[in-house]
């Protein structure tokens, strides 16, 4: 063996090879599967695991570097006694859709601390989900920022709130009317609604707040804080909360979503050919689509919307005095329908006349600044602009909407 | 089945199994040819027939060829064949394009509405050149085993590449075992497949495709922006697939040959046209431009013999007239370079850096600008688009530049560059630290920031 280690290197590649294609070797050449590889001494199986295992921690420790600096916010979540789960305070980018700076104050909002109610002083309340909150949007942003400094220019003293929460609905913003009122004291409270809200989110019996119907009419459900780790047996769950604060694990449990079928649509450039994911059917190709079918919203019936929507906007009013309801539209840029109200968004118009609320509805405002300047309100660069969450636009012209409305009030 | 799938990784890990386990090469052979049958039945069970059908009555037809002596009964045999095989892709592919195209001309057809069969354009090229082979003699007339494997062999069957059966045929007789080297390179190679489509492909696509669903909209920057981003998305997304297709044969122990050969540092179209997609271009060669005469026919039929088969080439990739615009316009610059290459002797001006680097831009923006009219959804689609990106306008739309491609870009850019310097491609020791560091990192960016969309292959929907 020591022979042929040292004066003949062909011989030792040879047997290599015999061990590399798995072929059966003799008893004496059996021992030479431990001591070498390549012409080289192998590494004991131990040191050969363990600089196996250095590779992959030193893989996973710069993903986790990466994602926590550029992917996800790296403050994770705390628990609020009557919020329930809200952002650790803290600054952050936001980086999914578009880029943005982002802090977090001690309630989890966007934006700085609430100041204490002050003498001579406005104080607007803007409750909403995702959109309010300025998703991807910087903190100067905001509607609610923008608000406040355009009323400020006009010589206004107004403080206007960010309360706006990711995965907020109308059901939520009932709910928690007590809290809000005490907490900010508002003179003005501006409640966000998108057309999801009113057809799926108010009624998503998943959700820690919904609506449900009670005969002719709605009542509020409130149930036990939902969790994304609720489905983890008890007594491991403290361990998946601390496995939730690293950036990587946290973000592969997010990635866990799936995408809207409108993105799987786009992504799809020839569904009508045998392309996997295309509509399976006979050999033939039916005529229509499913496509129809598929995007009819989900949640209540047509008939149940109008009386949820009635019944939203009634109980927003009772909740909050001052009130003011932001209808957030979908807009699709560029198409005939883009000036079309949506149904939602008509029956929202119809509810605030009736009761008498103020409705800012930006859908206009959106398709004539498309129209002139060819940028769109909704959506960023990391995402297909005219889709997702507004954008810096989308918020500065709700800005001027709401500052219109509110100079008007104020002045007099 | 698709590679990118876990289904795939199922079945493909079972045939590994099995295969590791059985001896001799028929068993092989047919285990080989049940895992084949499975990855396609998973897409449509139904069409298993039109598989199994090809490689029956070409088998046949390759039988009765190689034991018939006379010569005009040997082609009569081999002219029915191909006839089938061509009926049978027309039917499929282009019985719509046919039918739309009559009524364009106030003609009418009853439509047929047939779903294209997954693949059907590569196994219909794989038949004929089977049968042709053997009429040649360039190939043994095989069993129907061997045939069938040829036609069915999953890495390639539903996006080739097309294999020379001459090439690919002895290796099935041959009793191929599964080796942890051959594992080692397969897999490896493989990965690096996957992490071509879903990681640079599909995430172009994400920008690619809203643009081209909707050109109208966007700005003359974007669309720049999109016609490069398509560009690099249709190789990475084929080289892809071409990889991992090469990669998991290499792993039963098979070869196949290299698809691409870093095709967008060509400096010519010709020599486009022998880097990309080399086994379609080699078919094509093989089997039509050379029974037209290729070049021996003097320079003028030598042209229009590049421009029917670049016209037929673009036919080929799909049943609509701007496939048929991409592949004349290929055929014009193939016959223009070539009248080009016929009168400008090499001297020492285009030996110069400078003439290298006119030759490379000019090559790739033609490249460019064709796959916009290949990509595009019409010919008049396609006229649009280039006539946006021909008078650029900054306030003429959406300007959309999604930053991902500042990352994307740049390394697609360098990797396609650097791999000239290593042609065999580049290969970690799984056992170091940095192999494992690489391949861990790699899977977990598979896992990790995977676009939550995926594009099926660009290549199957031909």
């Amino acid at each position: 063996v020591e022979a042929t280690r040292v004066f003949d290197k062909d011989a030792w590649l040879s047997v290599e090879s015999c061990i590399m294609q798995g072929l059966t070797l003799d008893q004496d050449a059996a021992p030479l599967r431990e001591s070498v590889t390549n012409g080289r001494p192998r590494q004991k199986p131990t040191r050969a695991a363990g600089i196996v295992c250095l590779g992959v921690a030193a893989a996973i420790f710069a993903w986790n570097l990466i994602i926590a600096n550029t992917l996800i916010d790296p403050t994770g979540y705390s628990q609020h006694p009557v919020l329930g789960k809200v952002k650790s305070a803290g600054v952050y980018l936001w980086g999914e859709e578009g880029f943005g700076r982002a802090s977090i104050n001690s309630l989890g909002l966007h934006g700085p601390e609430p100041a204490p109610p002050a003498a001579g002083e406005h104080r607007i309340l803007a409750l909403g989900d995702s959109f309010t909150e300025g998703m991807a949007v910087g903190d100067d942003g905001t509607f609610s920022a923008v608000l406040q400094q355009t009323l400020g220019r006009q010589g206004i003293r107004a403080i206007a709130i960010n309360a706006g929460r990711g995965g907020g609905s109308p059901a939520e913003y009932l709910a928690l009317a007590d809290y809000w009122r005490t907490t900010m004291q508002p003179e003005r409270v501006v409640v966000q609604i998108t057309d999801s809200d009113l057809t799926s989110d108010m009624t998503d019996s998943s959700k820690q707040f919904y609506a449900a119907p009670d005969g002719t009419g709605w009542r509020l459900i409130r149930r036990d804080a939902p969790d994304d780790l609720s489905m983890v047996p008890s007594r491991f769950r403290p361990y998946a909360y601390a496995a939730m604060r690293v950036p990587i694990v946290r973000w592969a449990w997010q990635m866990r979503r799936t995408a809207s079928p409108d993105d799987a649509a786009a992504a799809s450039p020839k569904p009508a050919t045998g392309v996997p994911g295309a509509q399976k059917g006979p050999l033939r190709q039916r005529g229509g689509s499913s496509a129809a079918a598929s995007a009819a919203p989900r949640g209540a019936p047509p008939t149940r919307l109008a009386s949820l929507v009635d019944w939203t906007v009634a109980e927003l009013k009772k909740a909050y005095p001052g009130l003011v309801i932001l209808h957030i539209p979908n807009v699709k840029y560029g198409s005939p329908e883009q000036s079309r109200p949506s149904e939602s968004e008509r029956l929202v118009e119809r509810a605030c006349a009736r009761q008498g609320v103020p409705l800012v509805a930006v859908r206009q405002d959106y398709v004539a600044e498309y129209e002139r300047s060819r940028r769109p309100s909704h959506g960023f660069f990391n995402t297909r602009p005219g889709t997702g969450h507004i954008n810096t636009l989308g918020h500065r012209l709700i800005a001027d909407r709401l500052a219109e409305l509110f100079e008007e009030g104020w002045r007099e | 089945v698709t590679f990118n799938s876990l289904p795939f990784a199922v079945l493909f890990g079972l045939t590994l199994g099995a295969l590791a386990i059985l001896r001799g090469v028929r068993a092989k052979q047919i285990c080989i040819l049940v895992a084949s049958l499975l990855f396609y039945a998973w897409w449509d069970w139904r069409f298993l027939a039109l598989l199994v059908g090809l490689a029956v009555v070409n088998h046949w037809a390759g039988a009765a060829v190689s034991r018939t002596v006379e010569t005009r009964a040997r082609k009569l045999l081999v002219g029915a064949a191909v006839a089938f095989d061509l009926g049978l892709l027309g039917l499929f592919k282009y019985y719509g394009f046919f039918v739309e195209s009559l009524s364009h001309l106030g003609l009418t057809a009853p439509s047929l509405n047939l779903v294209l069969p997954i693949g059907i354009s590569f196994m219909t090229f794989e038949v004929i050149s089977y049968v042709v082979d053997v009429y040649r003699g360039d190939a043994p007339a095989d069993t129907l085993l061997d045939v069938l494997l040829l036609v069915c062999f999953f890495p390639h069957l539903v996006s080739g590449p097309i294999l020379k059966p001459r090439e690919f045929l002895p290796q099935l007789r041959k009793d191929n075992r599964i080796t942890a080297a051959g594992l080692d390179a397969g897999l490896q190679q493989f990965l690096a497949g996957l992490v071509k489509k879903t990681l640079i492909a599909d995430r172009l696509a994400l920008f690619v495709d809203p643009v081209f669903k909707q050109p109208s909209l966007y700005s003359s920057a974007t669309l720049w922006l999109a016609a490069l981003a398509y560009t690099l998305q249709i190789y990475y997304d084929f080289s892809g697939y071409t990889d991992m297709a090469i990669g998991a044969a290499r792993c039963m122990g098979y070869e196949i040959p290299p698809n691409f050969a870093h095709p967008y540092l060509s400096k010519s179209i010709t020599e486009f046209w022998r880097r990309w997609h080399i086994s379609l271009s080699t078919w094509l060669r093989e089997y039509i431009y050379f029974p037209l005469g290729g070049n021996r026919k003097g320079a003028a039929r030598q042209y229009v013999n590049l421009s029917i088969v670049m016209l037929l080439g673009g036919l080929w990739h799909g049943a609509s007239w701007h496939f048929v615009v991409w592949g004349g316009l290929h055929g014009a610059a193939l016959a223009f370079h070539k009248f080009w290459a016929d009168r400008v002797r090499p001297k020492r001006w285009t030996e110069s850096g400078i003439y290298s680097a006119v030759a490379w831009a000019t090559t790739f923006l033609f490249v460019v600008l064709t796959w916009v009219v290949f990509r595009a959804s019409s010919v008049t689609a396609a006229l649009g688009i280039l006539a946006r990106l021909a008078a650029p306008s900054l306030a003429d739309g959406i300007a959309w530049y999604p930053p991902s491609l500042a990352v994307i870009v740049p390394i697609a850019i360098a990797t396609h560059v650097a791999s000239r310097f290593r042609p065999e491609g580049w290969r970690v020791r799984p056992g170091s630290f940095s192999g494992a560091f690489v391949i861990a990192f790699a899977l977990l960016a598979l896992v990790l920031v995977r676009p939550l969309v995926t594009s099926p292959f660009i290549y199957f929907q031909f």
